[in-house]
Order: C-alpha cells, then sequence, then structure tokens
C-alpha cells in the first residue's frame, strides 16, 4: 500500500503552515529562527513517528546530527558551567592563599586540605563555604605532609561525598514528604485521575492501533447493516499513514 | 462564525500530535507562548482542511472497509465507530493518471490489509462546508 499522498500532503502542509504562521510569529515578537525551529522539531518528530518517507529524511539526519552537536554543545556548557564553579573556588584559593600565609607563619598545611576541599566543593558550593569559614581554624603538624594531605583528601572526599549523598539525600526524603503529602492530598484526584487515564489509555490503544481521521456525508443504517459514505480523511493504518479522498464502509453490528 | 471554523479533529492525526508536541517542546523551552501556539494550531487545522479537499490534488486516493460494526456512537455531530475484523482496500489513484477518482482506474495501485480493530472518528462535512 503506496502512501505517497500522505508523504505529499504532510509536506505541504508543514510549508504551509510555517509560512502561515511567519505573521502570527512576528505579531508574538518570535524571531524566525524559532519558527524555524519549530519546523525542524516538527519533521523531526513526523520522522521519528515513520508514518511515511519524506523528502527531508536525509536532510533530517544533518539536522538530527547537527541537533546533537547542539546537544552535545549544552554538556560542554555544562562543564562551562563547572569552569565557573571552579572560578569561585579560585576566588577561595585567594582566601586560601591567605590562609596559606597564615599557615606558613604557623608552619601548617591546612590551606591545601582546604583546596582540596575546594575542588571538592565544585559540586556544592555554598554550604561548603560556609562550613570553611566556621572550621577551618585546625592546626595540625606533622612531617610527612602529602602523605597526611592524601589521607584528608580521600576522607575529605569521601567524606564530602556522604556529605553530599546525605544532602541530597535529606532534600530527597523532604521532598518525599511533601510529594507524599501531595499524595494523600491527591488520592482522591489520582482516583479520578486514573479514570481519565484509562480512558486516554483506550485512546491511545486506538491510535497506537488503527484510527481514521474524516468526514462524513452520509451514514445509514438498515437493520444491523451500515453504510457510511467518508471523505477527506487520514488513516493511521500498522503504523503507516494514509489519506483519502473518499472513503466508503459497509459494517454489521 | 465564533467557534473555530474548522474542525480540530486533525489534530490527533500523526502530523498534528507531531505538530502539538513540536509546540509543547517550544513552550517548555520558553521560547514561544502558549497563545501563539494556539493560533499555530489553528492555522493548522484550516490548512490540513483545505488540503484534504479534492481540488488540491493531493488526497485522492479512495477507500474502502469491511467489517463487523463493534461500537457506534453519535455525539454533538460526530460519529465515532469501531469496527473489527477489518478488510481495508485502498485505491491510489494518485499511481495512476486518471483524474476524477470516481471510480479507480486500471492503472491505480489497490492494496489491502486486513486489521483486528479500527476506529473511526468522523466530523459531519457540511459544516466544513458551511465556512
Amino acid at each position: 500500500m503506496s502512501n505517497n499522498e500522505a508523504s505529499k500532503l504532510y509536506e505541504t502542509i508543514i510549508e504551509d503552515v510555517i509560512n502561515d504562521s511567519r505573521q502570527d510569529f512576528e505579531d508574538s515578537g518570535i524571531d524566525e529562527s524559532t519558527l524555524q525551529d519549530l519546523r525542524r522539531i516538527w519533521c523531526e518528530k513526523l520522522s521519528q513517528s515513520s508514518v511515511a518517507k519524506f523528502s527531508w529524511d536525509e536532510e533530517d539526519q544533518d539536522v538530527a546530527d547537527s541537533s546533537l552537536n547542539q546537544q552535545e554543545l549544552p554538556s560542554s556548557s555544562a562543564s562551562n558551567g563547572n569552569n565557573g564553579l571552579e572560578l569561585p573556588t579560585s576566588q577561595n584559593g585567594d582566601v586560601l592563599s591567605y590562609n596559606t600565609v597564615t599557615s606558613n607563619s604557623i608552619g601548617i598545611e591546612i590551606p591545601e586540605i582546604t583546596k582540596k576541599d575546594e575542588s571538592d566543593d565544585t559540586g556544592l558550593m555554598l554550604p561548603k563555604i560556609n562550613q570553611a569559614d566556621g572550621t577551618f581554624e585546625f592546626t595540625f603538624t606533622t612531617e610527612n605532609g602529602a602523605q597526611f594531605m592524601n589521607a584528608l583528601q580521600k576522607k575529605n572526599e569521601k567524606r564530602k561525598r556522604k556529605k553530599l549523598v546525605q544532602a541530597d539525600g535529606a532534600y530527597g526524603e523532604d521532598d518525599d514528604d511533601d510529594d507524599d503529602i501531595f499524595n494523600d492530598s491527591d488520592d482522591i484526584n489520582s482516583d479520578l485521575d486514573d479514570d481519565l487515564e484509562s480512558e486516554k489509555s483506550d485512546d491511545e490503544d486506538d491510535q497506537v492501533g488503527q484510527i481514521m481521521l474524516c468526514l462524513y456525508d452520509k451514514v445509514q443504517r438498515i437493520k444491523n447493516k451500515w453504510k457510511s459514505n467518508l471523505k477527506e480523511g487520514i488513516a493511521n493504518i500498522d503504523g503507516k499513514d494514509y489519506v483519502f479522498h473518499k472513503a466508503t464502509g459497509e459494517s454489521e453490528w | 462564525m465564533s467557534a473555530p471554523a474548522y474542525y480540530e479533529l486533525y489534530r490527533r492525526s500523526t502530523i498534528g500530535a507531531t505538530l502539538t508536541d513540536a509546540l509543547d517542546t517550544l513552550i517548555s523551552d520558553e521560547k514561544i507562548q502558549p497563545q501563539l501556539a494556539m493560533r499555530i494550531l489553528a492555522n493548522f487545522d484550516r490548512i490540513i482542511s483545505e488540503n484534504l479537499k479534492l481540488e488540491n490534488n493531493i488526497a485522492k486516493s479512495r477507500l474502502t472497509f469491511k467489517g463487523v460494526l463493534s461500537t457506534y456512537n453519535f455525539c454533538d455531530d460526530v460519529w465515532t465507530f469501531i469496527i473489527k475484523n477489518v478488510l481495508i482496500k485502498m485505491s491510489d489513484v494518485s499511481a495512476g493518471s486518471t483524474e476524477g477518482g470516481s471510480s479507480s482506474s486500471n492503472s491505480s495501485v489497490d492494496s489491502e490489509i486486513t486489521v483486528d480493530k479500527f476506529k473511526i472518528v468522523a466530523c459531519n462535512s457540511r459544516r466544513a462546508g458551511d465556512i
């Protein structure tokens, strides 16, 4: 079963919708690139649905690649964000250098510990800074400074990881508690939602299966025999879309 | 006509659902306002309705189906059928050059598919013509 018509129709619709929506975008003060984003996302999603073959599928792969690059870019930007996190640590490093001055006067290597702490702080900034303000008044005397430092590093890392996990967990528990509260309060609604969802799931099953959207000219019934004259429809059959101008059907109830 | 002049039922089709998804993506990215999305969908309603009409020479195929009517429903001028054990025949007139589509030409490509369950949602064609 050929569905070239569906491809052609869909491509025409996309062109028309994008062109006709340009004025609406301008009226809303949205620039052209967003309109093209809409077109690109639309085409991607259509290709993913694989209901038909589209002329842009090859182009779309390029677009998809570019989108992948774009996806990579935010990750790099995330790393940049880490760099941004590191910058404040460097500022803290300045503070530490001050500490090192004092520590040099004392002859203690605490600032290095704090440095490591700060390197660990890339994940959570503010609370540890506060901790640093409060707690970094220890004085140690050791001959094997490097080993001591390494041990402290590992311990600090572990502790901080644990603290991080605990902190996240604690927040998560709080959130969970809230969620539980909400869930409790939503129990009634959730029952209603279940009903809605069940209905939706039925519809979705039908959509996943075979559905036809169209107009009817005439629907006749003689005893248990139904005849229908339909037109201008789109049908999704076995995962493929088909368009038709006219459709006639007979069925017995 | 205060009510929307075109049916919104085609938004449930693949191309409508994907457009809605794309608009949702832009809204969640805060690139556009929901109001604008509604206007785009209204454009879509109009454009798909117009393009499905015969005079646009895109949708020319004919479809016939035969099956057991499981459920029928008529509400708010909308027919809904659920038909089971359906034999669907498509006559792709576009493969041939015959114009009109009143009868499938010899050059048209006929194909058949049998499906267990088939749902039809149909709106009144006359209201669409009243625009």
